[in-house]
């Protein structure tokens, strides 16, 4: 184990690899961050449309509901758009570490952004349906659509912030070594943020979908919705938590 | 490209004391204008109102039929300043960012929106964290709040209740048998401070099961024990998201437009961006922060 440190911190040019992996980083960042919010924001539109054939005298109502609704959902693919700004244009130092912090980030960032993505889309396509189904619901259906995408965004949310530590980890000094274990542990940590945040932001949009559709079926049932809706998206959520919080322990307490 | 503000300037050298330059003049230029505005809409009060008055009542009503809806009647009125005040603030503090920055000189840093500093939406969480779990504890009762964690509760009759209680606590007892070799030489072993934070934990531990055990048989439910680590969490989620939604969202709008206009050395795009990112992604996060206060406090206070 000794002799594979030694080899890897001597025979092999960090420098170059690291400007290798911040731009590999990058590129999976958006990469992966475009799927969700694309996906998300397509089901938003489809549902838009099939609303506006349905009540076409609505039309001004839905596409500004679709339209509110796809920004919120862009959410997700803003935030990787930022990590990966911040992988290409940030300077790095040379380090083993700095490789696995960086591949991490842009892990995290482009896997996490998935769920809320596609989650914060179905939330707004239900309310667009909703909406066309009883268009006198359109203000406690945006309402409960807000604050559902709100609570969709939370695991990308989670991701933004593990990389954006990965990101800025070289200033920790313990990044400045050539430690396999830290470097590794860099890693795993954006890949579990990233892989734990799919799961739950696919739920909680399930949530915020389920709420809005019920509220536009009873729009008098909107405050009790809304905190029902509130209430199971944080226990859906709190798998996402739990990744959050062992991706904390992988960067922070690992020496 | 200027993207990571200025390392905040100490009065002292005390670790963790110092300012950022920045978000303190753009904080304070924020107060100044909702002042401003405030005493602008209320200078002449009439009958028949005038334009300012208009929109000061528009925006007043609208935010007391939200408040009603989630509330209640009687709740409602009490909540109704701190979420628009929040709502207002925060609305301020996202769009001061978008006005144009060619005033740059003397130490005075420009526009910037304070709420990209993370430090204004970490302040901000707190003063609603308290504010939910002090109001829960107020509407509630301290031993009501406690329960809330041990929610959804069993029904249960009298024998049921007793034979919960008596598990949890031979549990607690087991485990500090277990542990009470290992706990006695790390507690001495501890110097003053953390001999009362280990001290302060077990005994709260105790004391919680105390206080819930005694307010289930008053009730006659069963506390679920199982769900009370899951509530914690959940809480704790919240508080982490919250200010972190408004930062990433605000931050990564001020990201984009550095970036950008960069790149296209600052021609044509930079006032549709400032346009998208500033006041409509502004209005809507800064709407969203302040609902989503609106909607913990609700999930707190009504049971």
């Amino acid at each position: 184990m000794t002799d594979l440190v030694q080899w890897l911190a001597t025979s092999v040019d960090w420098s170059s690899l690291t400007v290798a992996s911040k731009y590999f980083a990058g590129g999976l960042a958006m990469g992966l961050g475009a799927i969700g919010a694309g996906v998300g924001e397509g089901y938003n539109a489809g549902k838009a449309v099939e609303a506006t054939a349905r009540q076409p005298a609505a039309t001004g109502d839905l596409v500004r509901a679709m339209l509110v609704g796809q920004a919120i959902a862009e959410t997700s693919g803003i935030f990787a758009l930022v990590v990966a700004f911040m992988l290409l244009f940030l300077p790095h130092q040379p380090s083993m570490e700095i490789v696995g912090a960086l591949l991490g980030a842009g892990t995290a960032m482009g896997l996490g952004s998935l769920g809320s993505g596609i989650g914060a889309g179905m939330a707004g396509g239900q309310a667009a349906a909703s909406i066309g189904r009883n268009p006198e619901s359109r203000g406690s259906v945006t309402m409960t659509m807000l604050l559902g995408q709100g609570l969709t965004s939370s695991p990308a949310v989670f991701s933004l912030v593990i990389a954006v530590i990965l990101v800025f980890g070289q200033q920790l000094n313990k990044y400045l070594g050539s430690d396999l274990a830290i470097t590794v542990s860099a890693l795993s940590a954006g890949l579990c943020v990233g892989i734990g945040a799919i799961g739950p932001g696919l739920g909680t949009g399930m949530v915020a979908g389920g709420a809005c559709n019920a509220v536009g079926r009873n729009p008098s049932t909107a405050t009790t919705m809304t905190r029902v809706m509130l209430a199971g998206g944080a226990v859906s959520q709190s798998t996402g938590i739990y990744s959050f919080v062992i991706a904390f322990i992988l960067i922070f307490l690992v020496k | 490209m200027d993207i990571i503000p200025g390392a905040p300037i100490k009065v002292i050298g005390l670790p963790f004391e110092g300012y950022n330059a920045a978000t303190l003049y753009n904080t304070w230029l924020v107060m100044a204008a909702l002042f401003f505005l405030a005493w602008l809409a209320v200078r002449s009060l009439s009958a028949v109102p005038g334009r300012v008055q208009v929109a000061a009542e528009g925006l007043t009503e609208f935010f007391e039929d939200i408040c009603n809806n989630t509330l209640g009647e009687e709740h409602g009125r009490k909540y109704l300043p701190f979420i628009a005040t929040l709502f207002l603030f925060v609305l301020f503090s996202n769009v001061i960012g978008s006005l144009p920055n060619f005033l740059r000189w003397a130490g005075w840093p420009g526009f910037y929106c304070p709420t990209q500093d993370l430090n204004t939406p970490l302040g901000l969480a707190l003063i609603v964290v308290c504010v939910v779990h002090i109001s829960a504890i107020r509407v509630k009762g301290f031993r009501g709040w406690l329960w809330s964690f041990y929610e959804p509760s069993f029904p249960g009759d009298r024998f049921v209740t007793k034979l919960v209680a008596v598990a949890s606590f031979s549990g607690l007892l087991l485990l500090s048998y277990v542990f009470l070799r290992m706990y006695i030489l790390a507690f001495l072993g501890m110097g003053w401070g953390g001999r009362i934070v280990w001290g302060g934990v077990v005994g709260g531990f105790f004391a919680n099961t105390i206080v819930v055990m005694a307010h289930a048989r008053r009730i006659g439910r069963v506390p679920n024990v199982a769900m009370a680590p899951l509530n914690v969490v959940g809480e704790l989620g919240k508080a982490i998201s919250h200010p972190f939604r408004l930062f990433g969202n605000i931050f990564g709008g001020f990201v984009i437009l550095t970036v950008v206009s960069h790149l296209i050395w600052q021609i044509g795009l930079p006032p549709f961006l400032n346009l998208f990112f500033g006041l409509f992604i502004g209005l809507v996060h800064a709407f969203v922060f302040a609902m989503l206060a609106l909607a913990y406090t609700a999930v707190q206070i009504s049971e």
